[in-house]
């Protein structure tokens, strides 16, 4: 039988592998179901079946994120005879969060999947790793100052600022150096550069080609935009900075996929930080 | 047993009394029990267990196996392309950019690819194109040693006809056969650049895609470049009518030769024919004249056939090889014409791909002004000393020639910057050649040998000699040679020069004087600027008396008089840099 304080330090190796272990789950997941979306969309609208479980993923782990927070509010609020605790839940908020951060994170996601090159979407999964893992790591010390659920939305809003901010430079900075751009921008008009920007999608047309016309399309006009106005070279690092605040969005959806897999997954009872068992 | 909240990363709630009396939704519920930071209302039993998970891994799984599997089908399919045994059709594949270095080296390998293809074909459709010739010897052979055909190949060449039986023996078809070589070649090089386009496709991009748009433009847009640039059919090569007409002539001039060395045999046998005949034809009375010339003329036939038989038996195979010869010849000529037909072509398609490649996609960083002021201080400074090279030849020195090769050839590989570079560097062959166009040689003999008369020579400039012509010198005033010339010194910059001068006495025999000296061009150039700048140096004359020809007059001496040699010096005026990037 093992001694406690070997019990303890086991105990304390495996949640501290923990966080490894969901950031790598997250930015796995989140790969496979792009991946998937991207072989399969050259096919078929049906390649929109892979984005759900991501989708269904992202929808779950940011409910408890902006719910729990507005209930402890609310509690701390509002009068304990009160009756407006019936209706102010707060569930219809974090629906409407829930459901607008999914379908912008996924339709983000499932645009930069189309267009990115090998060498960005290894840095784009880069990020993803590094904001999940960053999120465990920035809970559990709060967990020692905060309670919950503040300490997650604490860390959840740390993190991706802290994260996010460097990754966006770094975004900014790749692409304005290495992502190629087609070479007949230099001498498109305005209506040519839209087609050139449509020609990524492909020809067999479809209500997803059709959404996706729109980012495909501003990302186009912005290009044009840029080369019209080379004279000015601020102009071409307003695009890259343009391209990179996606960072952001990538850095809080690493949170919610991690937070997610660390609830309904691998959940399990995290250590006292004096190694002390419940 | 109330758990802490670090146990349920919960909310230290109190448990919502409300919602205990509140029925529960399907839904409700569904998220209560997917929840696990909200206690359990009141029980104190510790959150269920997520259902989530096996749902998880499931998605998880499903996912990983349907990615891998439809890479592992894109990559089958991809090999079923390479092998011509399948198709992709563009929906089954995904759009991926090649960048610009990868498209330049796509292209570059089917170029090169092609010309090799098409250079291993030439030997062998040559061989079959001049095939009917060296199979037609024989027959022209038999001809030729004929009486019949030596006259009339003799006739042809007086009436102009030269080659007309040759042509149409030997080289009947063959033009023909060379438009259907030059054709065939075509059609070599463009289906073996389009093939190793595809193969080069095929193994580029990443298993499981296919090329992007504007990759597939870039690549249509340098297959068509490359269909309509310098093709080899249209390569001018000589016609059978104008090699048939250069055989003939030297067939021709061997029977003229020929008939001339028998004429005298043919003659003896005439005469002989004549007086046989007419001894024969005694008989006939007045008619015995026409009988005598008959004779004769069958005499000069017999006589000639005999002839023809044996140049026939001694000669008739080193006739054959003498064609056969020939015909090699004019096949190697065919063969270089069309090799260096497919080397032109070969380049021109490089150039235009090179056109497509800085098309297909730039960076934001060329675009801006913080990559391109990198790259314009470049090329300014590359301009700039380029540009000063241009008008004067005075800088042009060996090392600034060499630092400016230099760096263009540092700056060959930057895809921004190397068109300039390569242009530099082509245009830099020929701005280190001088030529020296005017020589002015003035000078006096030593003070002894000073006379009224005519003196000549010649000049040696390192390889070349220079004929000096006579002239008249005086014995106050000298001599003063002026010349032209086109000496061109090459990349040497070190003159080498030795003076001979013969003077020329009406008595005694004449006199010999020599000098030499050496000069840096460019030292002795100085602050002269342009590109025609003049150079004079000196040299001192000695009296040689040990010789008796001024080529073997010593051009060392110790002693002597002042002589200068000016020198007109010329360089090439280098063109316009025309590939200089877009600078403000």
């Amino acid at each position: 039988m093992l001694s406690p304080e070997i019990g303890t330090l086991a105990s304390l190796r495996m949640h501290m592998s923990r966080p490894f272990q969901i950031a790598a789950l997250a930015t796995l997941f989140t790969i496979f179901s792009l991946s998937l979306w991207r072989l399969a969309f050259v096919a078929s609208d049906w390649a929109v079946l892979a984005l759900l479980p991501l989708a269904a993923v992202i929808g779950i782990g940011f409910w408890p994120l902006t719910l729990s927070p507005w209930k402890a509010r609310l509690h701390i609020a509002l009068r304990p005879e009160s009756q407006w605790g019936k209706r102010l839940t707060g569930k219809i908020r974090a629906m409407v969060f829930s459901v607008a951060f999914t379908l912008a994170s996924v339709g983000l996601f499932a645009w930069q999947a189309l267009r990115t090159t090998a060498p960005e979407a290894l840095l784009l999964a880069l990020i993803f790793f590094l904001s999940a893992l960053a999120y465990f790591l920035a809970q559990n010390l709060l967990l020692r100052h905060f309670h919950q659920p503040f300490a997650r939305a604490i860390a959840t809003s740390l993190t991706t600022w802290v994260v996010a901010i460097p990754a966006t430079g770094m975004i900014a900075w790749f692409v304005w150096a290495f992502a190629p751009m087609p070479g007949t921008m230099l001498d498109a008009g305005f209506q040519q550069a839209l087609q050139i920007g449509l020609t990524q999608l492909p020809p067999r047309g479809g209500w997803l080609s059709t959404l996706l016309s729109v980012p495909f399309g501003y990302e186009a006009v912005k290009l044009w935009v840029v080369v019209q106005l080379q004279d000015y070279p601020a102009l071409a690092w307003l695009f890259s900075l343009d391209v990179a605040f996606f960072s952001f969005i990538l850095c809080r959806t690493g949170i919610v996929v991690a937070q997610f897999i660390d609830t309904h997954v691998l959940h399990m009872p995290p250590p006292s930080p004096l190694g002390e068992e419940a | 047993m109330t758990l802490s909240e670090k146990d349920t990363h919960g909310a230290t709630l109190a448990p919502v009394q409300d919602a205990r009396h509140n029925p529960s939704t399907k839904m409700e519920s569904f998220w209560r029990a997917a929840r696990s930071d909200v206690e359990a209302e009141g029980s104190g039993k510790p959150a269920r267990q997520s259902s989530l998970a096996p749902w998880f891994w499931w998605t998880f799984a499903i996912m990983a196996a349907l990615s891998i599997l439809m890479s592992a089908a894109a990559l089958w399919r991809q090999g079923g392309i390479q092998d011509g045994s399948g198709s992709l059709s563009p929906n089954q594949r995904i759009a991926s950019e090649a960048s610009a270095a990868e498209l330049e080296s796509l292209l570059d390998t089917a170029n090169r690819s092609a010309a090799e293809a098409v250079m291993q074909q030439i030997g062998p459709m040559l061989d079959a194109a001049y095939q009917p010739a060296y199979d037609a010897i024989p027959a022209y052979t038999d001809f030729h040693y004929s009486v019949w055909g030596q006259y009339a190949e003799l006739g042809t060449a007086l009436i102009g006809n030269v080659g007309d039986k040759l042509e149409e023996t030997l080289f009947d078809d063959l033009d023909t056969h060379l438009e259907s070589v030059g054709a065939k070649l075509e059609i070599v090089f463009a289906s073996t650049f389009e093939q190793e386009l595809a193969t080069g496709l095929g193994r580029t991009i990443a298993s499981g895609t296919g090329i992007g748009p504007m990759t597939a433009i870039a690549i249509t847009d340098a297959t068509h470049r490359m269909m309509v640039t310098a093709p080899v059919r249209v390569v001018a090569v000589v016609g059978g009518g104008a090699i048939a007409r250069t055989f003939a002539r030297r067939i021709a001039y061997r029977l003229s030769v020929k008939a001339a060395a028998n004429l005298s045999g043919r003659w003896v046998m005439v005469g002989t024919g004549a007086s046989g005949g007419a001894l024969l034809c005694s008989w006939t009375g007045p008619l015995a004249a026409l009988c005598a010339a008959a004779g004769g003329i069958g005499a000069y036939l017999v006589a000639d056939y005999g002839i023809v038989m044996l140049d026939e038996y001694w000669n008739r195979s080193d006739f054959e090889d003498e064609l056969r010869a020939m015909i090699d010849d004019q096949k190697a000529e065919h063969r270089a014409a069309l090799e260096n037909a497919v080397l032109a072509r070969a380049i021109a398609v490089q150039e235009e791909a090179i056109v497509v490649v800085e098309q297909h996609d730039f960076t934001l960083r060329e675009l801006s002004g913080v990559g391109n002021a990198a790259i314009c201080r470049t090329a300014t400074d590359l301009v700039s000393r380029y540009d000063l090279m241009r008008g004067s030849l005075r800088q042009r020195n060996p090392g600034a020639m060499q630092a400016l090769r230099a760096a263009a050839n540092e700056l060959a590989g930057d895809f921004s910057i190397r068109r300039l570079a390569r242009e530099i560097t082509e245009n830099l062959e020929e701005a280190d050649h001088i030529t020296i166009t005017s020589l002015v040689i003035e000078g006096n003999l030593p003070t002894d040998q000073r006379a009224d008369r005519d003196v000549s020579g010649h000049l040696h400039l390192n390889d070349s000699m220079i004929a000096i012509p006579r002239i008249n010198a005086t014995e106050d005033s000298g001599f003063r040679f002026a010349l032209e010339t086109e000496v061109v010194l090459g990349q040497e910059t070190i003159l080498n020069y030795a003076l001979a001068v013969e003077q020329h006495l009406r008595i005694w025999r004449n006199l010999y004087f020599g000098g030499n000296g050496t000069v840096e061009i460019f030292s002795a150039i100085d602050e002269v600027d342009g590109l025609e700048p003049e150079i004079e140096v000196g040299l001192r004359l000695g009296h040689d008396d040990n010789t008796s020809s001024v080529e073997g007059l010593s051009t060392t001496p110790i002693h002597g008089a002042e002589a200068s040699l000016s020198l007109g010096l010329r360089a090439v005026l280098l063109p316009e840099l025309q590939n200089a990037p877009n600078c403000p």
